[in-house]
């Protein structure tokens, strides 16, 4: 083991009610590309968190080049060469690139700023990715992937060795992944490792060398990835074998229960209408901006719409208000989970609750067995991993809080459920459970509105597609013309 | 052995944090013990409560907006312009229910007026800040313009004297209506759906709106119920000193702020409640009669006051983290 670069021995990180690393150890060459894979809660993020000085560990030791370091904060991490990128981008949005990339050393000792310097050192590292833009653009106006690329630009400022992705694809098109993929080649070219935490295991085969997996806080295996299968990564991170990936189901349309015309959202390009039938699942595919969010947000009255109407059942929705819309059972689980899915500080089962407060009204007042009972009731039916049911949702893993906002719109018994990227940074394990909970959806004779940007997973899941393109539906697909290709071709 | 120990002091340790407020109150009442032997005489607990149910109205609905996410600088001039109001409109008409039902519409008044302003700001405590900033000096400047500057003096009824001096078993009326008050907030809040609106609405008005919570209407009925409260304390206030002083509210809302935060209510919305309001004007309560035991000055006082305010702030940030 001569010559490793970065090393971790005996991690333990431990947070209240849960060990989040146990003795964790693992070992990085420079160069190397490593893919971290896990399940939800598995560890990954913590593990990062740790690498990057943003979290203590309990127990261990970190060494670079066979040196024992401390890293007690991400500025130590920094200057010793390492680097994050978070899921959740940490850029300013008001600033422009260049201030970004400089943040915190736009000039040294108090001296003025030297802006046309900055500007062409960003512009140098900016290039050094092939990334050609004018660093003086404010970065609010980046798409994610330019956001991303400003990151790396970022990291190769601080001469990192070690850059640390989390999720970097999650919300990336085909096309931008591509050039991410390229800019991850030329980091190894120049000697830099990279560890990639990803649940689309495909990338993990185009781009990676090595892949380790975790489980339970615990380091499971790691091999080359020529030497595993996708089957076999499944099977480590849940520790037990996966048939398909998608769960088979009785298709059984039914009556129409949805239809839209011509709705158009405020300052939008294009008016739409479809529909929808019980026992339905309709996948809205599409790129990134290609207003497939906008489109059901203003469908579901949260945004404000300058026309058409909406029908549920035939009657026409009395207004565009998100109450207007739940009363006419429809839910919508939004993209954004932690800000609009969730009350964040409040417990579990508050937040399983708070659509449908009439259903634990007691007597008089609310009930709390009937909350606890309710709780309980999707705890249990739809897995979601907790100590307690009083515990605080932010405790909870991405997966788990999910579950969570399934839960709490499960409980207003819907007809029309709208899924927005259902399973947007959730593991393997998980993902699978929402599609059976979808397939069960639509067995019941409810409708299933699905946004999704996995390919796979509108193949897979959906009864008809809708492709959707600068705010227009420029395509609708059933049956054998459901094909990545044909999806493709109307999406660009 | 070592672990059963530590994971024992952690619960310990945790315990504490989320019960300083608590810890503070219990702490206080053994200063106060120390400090004067008759501090446990009924008649002296008595008195202390009565002392403290002006600013436990006021701090009633201070929390109240501080649970909707926001929060109110104007009660303490809606405080002086009800009592002015109360006051004056008895004298002119003889009547001390007329002049109860004039200053509770003017404090409802007050209150929706604040409230409607949050909703067309769409406003968080920013706006609130500057909203109640200057609804404030309003009231105040309509307090001063109703008596001319001046203090008026009531006729002052029996019955409406018995609010703020009479005893029913020798516990005070005005802190039966206070704990009355905070009963019936604290069912609201805590029991009923539109209670459980208004907490989600204070914690994370996105999600909530996401699952039909008219928002804005919570956001009306906190900043309403704080100018009612106004109201309430005006009344007790005067029916105490049979008098009302365009000034008398001067510094009643920092008391308010001082007495929910230090109890325990969180500045970010959706948490808390009445316990805290309790714990904290008994506590705000204490301090200010400890003071006084020990003769410290009244200005002096306003740093001691300050200081546990910054200090709560400080614990309430930490708590979160």
């Amino acid at each position: 083991m001569s010559g490793m670069f970065f090393e971790v021995r005996d991690i333990s990180k431990s947070f209240p009610g849960v060990k989040a690393l146990d003795s964790v150890s693992m070992s990085i060459n420079r160069g190397e590309v490593r893919a971290l894979v896990g399940e939800n809660g598995a560890g990954k993020s913590t593990l990062m968190k740790v690498l990057n000085g943003n979290y203590k560990a309990d127990s261990g030791a970190l060494f670079i080049d066979g040196c024992e370091v401390c890293i007690t904060d991400p500025t130590v991490a920094a200057h010793m060469g390492i680097s994050i990128i978070f899921q959740e981008l940490n850029l300013v949005n008001g600033l422009s690139i260049a201030e970004n990339i400089f943040a915190g050393r736009l000039s040294e000792g108090g001296r003025p700023i030297r802006w046309r310097e900055i500007r062409k050192k960003a512009k140098e590292y900016l290039d050094r990715i092939g990334f050609s833009i004018d660093p003086k653009i404010e970065v609010g106006k980046l798409s994610v992937a330019g956001k991303q690329m400003v990151e790396i630009a970022k990291a190769l400022s601080y001469n990192a060795q070690l850059i640390l992705m989390d999720e970097p694809s999650a919300s990336l098109t085909q096309n931008e992944l591509e050039k991410l993929f390229a800019i991850i080649r030329d980091l190894k070219q120049k000697g830099i490792a990279v560890i990639y935490i990803s649940h689309r295991l495909e990338e993990i085969f185009s781009i990676c060398d090595s892949v380790t997996v975790m489980r339970d806080g615990k380091i499971i295996g790691t091999s080359f990835v020529q030497d595993v299968t996708k089957d076999r990564l499944v099977e480590m991170m849940v520790g037990r074998e996966i048939n398909q990936a998608f769960p088979q189901r009785e298709h059984h349309i039914q009556e129409e229960v949805l239809r839209v015309e011509d709705l158009m959202r405020k300052g939008g390009k294009a008016k739409i209408s479809f529909n929808l039938h019980r026992g339905e699942v309709l996948g809205i595919a599409g790129l990134v901006g290609a207003g497939r969010t906008e489109a059901m947000r203003a469908l579901y009255g949260v945004d404000y719409i300058s026309g058409g109407t909406v029908f549920v059942n035939g009657k026409k929705l009395s207004s565009s208000s998100p109450h207007a819309a739940k009363e006419a059972k429809i839910a919508f689980l939004t993209e954004d989970r932690k800000d609009e899915g969730l009350t964040i500080d409040f417990s579990i089962k508050s937040n399983i609750v708070m659509a449908n407060l009439k259903k634990i009204v007691g007597r008089l007042f609310l009930s709390n067995a009937k909350e606890n009972a309710i709780a309980d009731k999707y705890i249990q039916a739809i897995k979601i991993k907790t100590p307690s049911r009083t515990q605080k949702v932010l405790n909870l893993s991405g997966g788990n809080q999910q579950k969570v906002v399934v839960a709490k719109w499960f409980n207003t018994d819907s007809d029309i459920i709208i899924m927005d990227e259902p399973t947007r940074g959730i593991d393997v394990g998980a993902k699978f459970e929402i599609y059976e909970i979808i397939n069960d959806l639509v067995s019941h004779g409810k409708a299933v509105i699905m946004i999704s940007s996995e390919l796979p997973e509108i193949l897979g899941m959906s009864d008809r597609v809708l492709v959707m393109k600068s705010d227009a539906i420029v395509a609708e697909l059933t049956g054998e013309r459901i094909s990545a290709v044909d999806i493709m071709n109307y999406a660009f | 052995m070592s672990d059963v120990n530590e994971s024992k002091w952690n619960k310990i340790g945790g315990w504490t944090r989320d019960n300083t407020n608590l810890l503070l109150l219990i702490a206080l009442i053994i200063a106060g013990a120390l400090l004067s032997e008759n501090f446990f005489s009924w008649t002296n607990l008595m008195n202390l409560m009565r002392r403290i149910s002006v600013n436990g109205v006021m701090a009633i609905g201070f929390t109240m907006t501080l649970l909707v996410g926001g929060f109110d600088l104007s009660i303490g001039a809606t405080l002086s312009m009800c009592a002015v109001l109360c006051v004056g409109v008895e004298k002119s008409s003889g009547s001390a229910a007329l002049g109860m039902a004039v200053a509770l519409s003017a404090g409802l008044a007050m209150g929706a007026f604040n409230g409607v302003l949050m909703m067309v700001t769409r406003g968080g405590s920013g706006e609130a800040f500057l909203i109640t900033l200057a609804t404030g000096m309003v009231g105040t400047a309509i307090a001063l313009t109703y008596c001319s500057g001046l203090d008026i003096y009531g006729v002052n009824a029996d019955w409406y004297k018995a609010i703020g001096q009479g005893n029913v078993a020798t516990f005070p009326i005005a802190a039966i209506i206070w704990i009355i008050l905070m009963v019936i907030m604290q069912v609201i809040i805590k029991k009923t759906q539109f209670g459980r609106r208004l907490l989600l609405s204070g914690a994370n008005k996105k999600s909530a709106f996401l699952v039909g919570i008219d928002v804005n209407a919570m956001k009306l009925v906190g900043f309403t119920i704080a100018g009612l409260m106004a109201a309430v304390a005006a009344i007790i206030m005067t029916s105490r000193t049979t008098a009302a002083s365009p000034y008398s509210g001067n510094g009643a809302d920092f008391d308010a702020a001082i007495a929910s935060i230090v109890g325990g209510n969180s500045l970010v919305g959706g948490k808390g409640g009445m316990v805290q309001v309790l714990i904290g004007v008994m506590i705000y309560g204490l301090i200010t009669n400890i003071l006084n035991l020990t003769g410290v000055d009244s200005v002096v006082q306003y740093i001691v006051k300050g200081a546990v305010l910054l200090l709560a702030i400080c614990l309430d940030k930490l708590n979160r983290r």
